[in-house]
């Protein structure tokens, strides 16, 4: 019986583990944009792009910017948020979205009337209480939750998939009114950088599919199954080099991006590594399926210091 | 006509008066409003509603950019969600008619031949996966990574199904006329040399492995060529000493020896090599010392220079991803030590980061000094657990995990590791528990059974594995090596048929490497009835 073992190595298996552990109906901003009114009079922005020494302060001002959080979030809604808490150390190394800034979001969610806020990521409970995350979604009494089990999830469709027919999406996301994306921007030794499109990664049950197959399709094919009603970035410290777990070079860019399209908010993000958005393979592929805008000329983009 | 982005971006461009005239038509809007529609309904489970929100884009846009994404997008639901398969291939058809140079179209030929594959038309599936190589040849933009050698697999997979083994050969012929990756070349001669072994045109047979070998050595395919030597001499003049010296130093890479793989490389390289060869014994020389003496910022630098003298050759890509994934950020990671040798969390990050890049004794060395600074920091004994057990230091790596488990008793991966490690000494029944544990704690993590399968299996208890195995492929129908393994079990156990449906799904996961030929080879002799008992 041995031999039927004999061809997968115990640190085969180990080191596969070993990376995956480190590794309504409601009217959204777009969907305003596109169609209301009253809303697109509020809004002459795609993009807001907020430079200023508080994160917290960015972040609302970047909302302000596009017309206030109550064009995205409708009364009695459930919002979720995904960030990127991975890590442990401090938010100046850049490895985790700013603890401050979800804060900020969920106190302004449910100032404009949400019932209930849930950030969530199928990371480790542990490093989100060691880096500050899980008390931030406290203090504004938000309610946090590590989506590790299979129930967790529920199965959603790809139908602009090449490689993914379906994918098992965090089940808090799908039955949200409200999806709000909170990457870092972060360098990525895999996918050049890590911004709002890559972090969505942390949502899903089977990350496996992706790094067997193709990383970038697959991340631009994720990206295309989910809704975003917003995403707000945080580019306050960048990670420039070693990413994502870092430690490597920072960059202190004292800015917070925020708009309704991950591929336009990633395009404009990819300028803090000296690219553009049709550079980095998963972004290109993500305009190609139609996620959203690529080309930043495209873009109404209002950038503010404060 | 580009609608969607005017759609979404042009409303506000020239100001909200411009958007008002926009409003006032309804056109543009409405088309985007369409696609993000489907968006949403796709995401919440309604798929019919996407459907019909990608069919009223497609109505209004049929010359957008888009539309053969939206047509795609309906023949998938069709096919998936709604379970309409005439419809869908309908629709495959319809996107690689009237959109033949997007993308989209060698895409659609090519679910097109996993639709007919699947239903086992294999010469129907042959000739789309066929058509989409060559759609794929007029597309303007990349295929995804592996695209071509994967569907010039099933190409050739499919005919050899259905019994046309000219058009099998014929689609490896077509893939080296163009510019195929050194894995599909590799495949493609060694199948080409072996559809002439069986017809005794040995002649044909060896000038096939003489390019395998003159211009594909990396290819996994090289040991076939080298078992044919004595055929192939009488055709070729080859060398064969450096072959020898570079296929031993693989199975020494394998075994992690790399001292001894290191001395089989420069024995390969002083016995005149030829071009292709050289290059692969040359960046196996550069990692191998790096690897040794530790030194990845000397590594970076030589691999740079590597690149500079190989800029498009067999080990180049590998040579970047080594320089941008482990070198490089390892010898940042180092500098960063140099300054701060006390921070705790650097020296763990470069341990972890020594690990995956299978520098186990250097591991080692920096994570007992992090276990110095904080005898009792958990995250450290893990690491080094993983180190340990890198470089077969198998009792401390246990010892190690175990004193991270007391802190973490439900640390899944811990248990995983010591299930592991155990069985890595033929301590089955130890590790056994540990598994357990883990699939008690993560019953919904297809791992844990799989990992617990394992366990049975090396305990001997068959059943017990197959069904772990089960489960496993019951809660991720994509769990590949579980349907791979229950391959083996069935056929231990007798049941032939089921073990075929396993091989056939693992198969229809991963096409290549090692288990995929096994499971092709395990097929075959299924299939044939030679020497199988079945269980009744």
């Amino acid at each position: 019986m041995a031999d039927l073992l004999t061809r997968r190595g115990f640190l085969r298996k180990a080191a596969a583990v070993s990376a995956g552990a480190f590794f309504a109906s409601g009217d959204s901003a777009r969907r305003s944009v596109a169609g209301a009114s009253l809303d697109l009079l509020q809004a002459p922005f795609d993009l807001a792009v907020v430079k200023g020494d508080s994160p917290a302060r960015n972040c609302i001002a970047a909302l302000d910017a596009l017309g206030g959080l109550s064009r995205f979030v409708r009364e009695g809604a459930k919002v979720a948020i995904k960030p990127n808490p991975i890590g442990t150390s401090r938010p100046e190394r850049a490895i985790h979205t700013n603890p401050a800034m979800i804060e900020a979001v969920i106190r302004e969610c449910f100032r404009v009337g949400a019932r209930e806020v849930v950030v969530l990521s199928n990371d480790d409970l542990r490093s989100m209480e060691l880096n500050g995350t899980a008390d931030a979604v406290a203090a504004a009494g938000g309610t946090l939750k590590s989506v590790t089990a299979k129930s967790d999830f529920r199965e959603v469709l790809v139908p602009r998939g090449r490689i993914l027919r379906r994918i098992e999406l965090a089940a808090d996301i799908v039955e949200a009114d409200c999806f709000i994306n909170m990457p870092i921007a972060k360098h990525h030794a895999g996918t050049q950088v890590t911004l709002s499109l890559k972090n969505m990664m942390g949502s899903i049950w089977d990350r496996m599919v992706f790094h067997q197959t193709d990383l970038h399709e697959c991340i631009a094919e994720l990206g295309s199954a989910v809704y975003h009603d917003l995403v707000i970035m945080d580019a306050n410290h960048v990670l420039r080099t070693n990413g994502p777990a870092g430690p490597g070079q920072v960059s202190r860019e004292r800015s917070v991006i925020a708009g309704a399209d991950p591929v336009a908010v990633d395009s404009f993000a990819s300028r803090f590594f000296q690219l553009e958005g049709g550079q980095v393979r998963h972004i290109r592929a993500a305009y190609d399926l139609g996620v959203g805008e690529i080309d930043l000329a495209k873009v109404r983009v209002k950038e503010l210091e404060i | 006509m580009e609608v969607w982005k005017s759609g979404r971006f042009l409303i506000g461009a020239t100001g909200v008066g411009f958007a008002i005239l926009i409003l006032t038509s309804g056109a543009f809007a409405g088309i985007a409003m369409e696609f993000d529609r489907a968006t949403r309904k796709a995401m919440k489970g309604d798929a019919a509603g996407a459907r019909q929100e990608y069919a009223a884009f497609l109505e209004r846009a049929p010359e957008d950019r888009l539309a053969p994404v939206a047509l795609l997008a309906i023949a998938e639901i069709d096919l998936g969600a709604l379970g309409d398969t005439v419809a869908g291939l309908s629709n495959l058809e319809r996107v690689v008619l009237a959109y033949p140079r997007s993308s989209c179209a060698r895409d659609a030929a090519r679910r097109q031949g996993d639709c007919l594959g699947a239903r086992g038309r294999w010469r129907e599936a042959g000739e789309a996966y066929a058509l989409a190589l060559r759609l794929a040849e007029g597309a303007t933009s990349e295929t995804a990574a592996g695209w071509t050698t994967t569907v010039t697999q099933a190409a050739a997979d499919c005919y050899g199904r259905a019994g046309m083994e000219a058009e099998m050969v014929a689609t490896y012929v077509e893939a080296l006329e163009g510019e195929p990756s050194p894995e599909i070349a590799g495949t493609a001669l060694s199948r080409i040399a072996a559809y002439h072994v069986a017809r005794g045109d040995e002649a044909a047979a060896s000038t096939a492995y003489e390019r395998l070998l003159r211009e594909y050595p990396s290819s996994e395919h090289l040991a076939d060529a080298l078992a044919r030597r004595e055929m192939i001499a009488k055709h070729h003049a080859i060398a064969w000493t450096p072959f020898d010296a570079y296929a031993a130093g693989t199975s020494l890479v394998a075994a992690r020896d790399y001292p001894a793989a290191l001395a089989k490389t420069e024995e390969a390289l002083a016995a005149a090599p030829p071009p292709a060869l050289r290059e692969c014994l040359e960046y196996r020389k550069i990692t191998l010392e790096t690897t040794i003496a530790g030194d990845y910022t000397e590594g970076c630098r030589r691999l740079r220079a590597f690149l500079r003298e190989h800029p498009d050759g067999l080990r180049s890509r590998m040579a970047k991803e080594t320089i941008e994934g482990r070198y490089g950020p390892i010898a940042e990671i180092e500098a960063a030590v140099a300054k701060q040798p006390q921070d705790l969390e650097l020296l763990q990050t470069l341990g972890g980061s020594y690990t995956n890049a299978m520098a186990g004794a250097r591991a080692v060395e920096i994570l007992e000094r992090a276990r110095e600074i904080d005898p009792a920091d958990a995250q450290t004994h893990l690491l080094l657990g993983y180190a340990y057990s890198q470089i077969g230091r198998s009792k401390e790596a246990l010892e190690a995990f175990e004193i991270y488990l007391r802190s973490n008793p439900e640390d899944t991966t811990a248990l995983n590791m010591i299930g592991y490690g155990l069985l890595g000494q033929g301590r089955a029944e130890e590790a056994i528990p540990y598994f357990e544990k883990y699939a008690a704690l993560a019953p919904d993590d297809p791992n844990a059974h799989d990992s617990l399968g394992e366990g049975y299996l090396a305990a001997g208890r068959i059943e017990d594995a197959a069904r772990e195995y089960e489960r496993a492929v019951g809660i991720n129908r994509d769990f590949s090596n579980s349907h791979f393994m229950l391959g083996r079990v069935y056929r231990a156990l007798g049941r032939l048929d089921d073990a075929v449906r396993a091989y056939e799904r693992f198969l229809a996961l991963a096409s290549a490497g090692p288990q995929a030929e096994e499971a092709r080879a395990a097929i075959r002799t299924i299939v044939s009835g030679a020497g199988e008992a079945r269980e009744n």
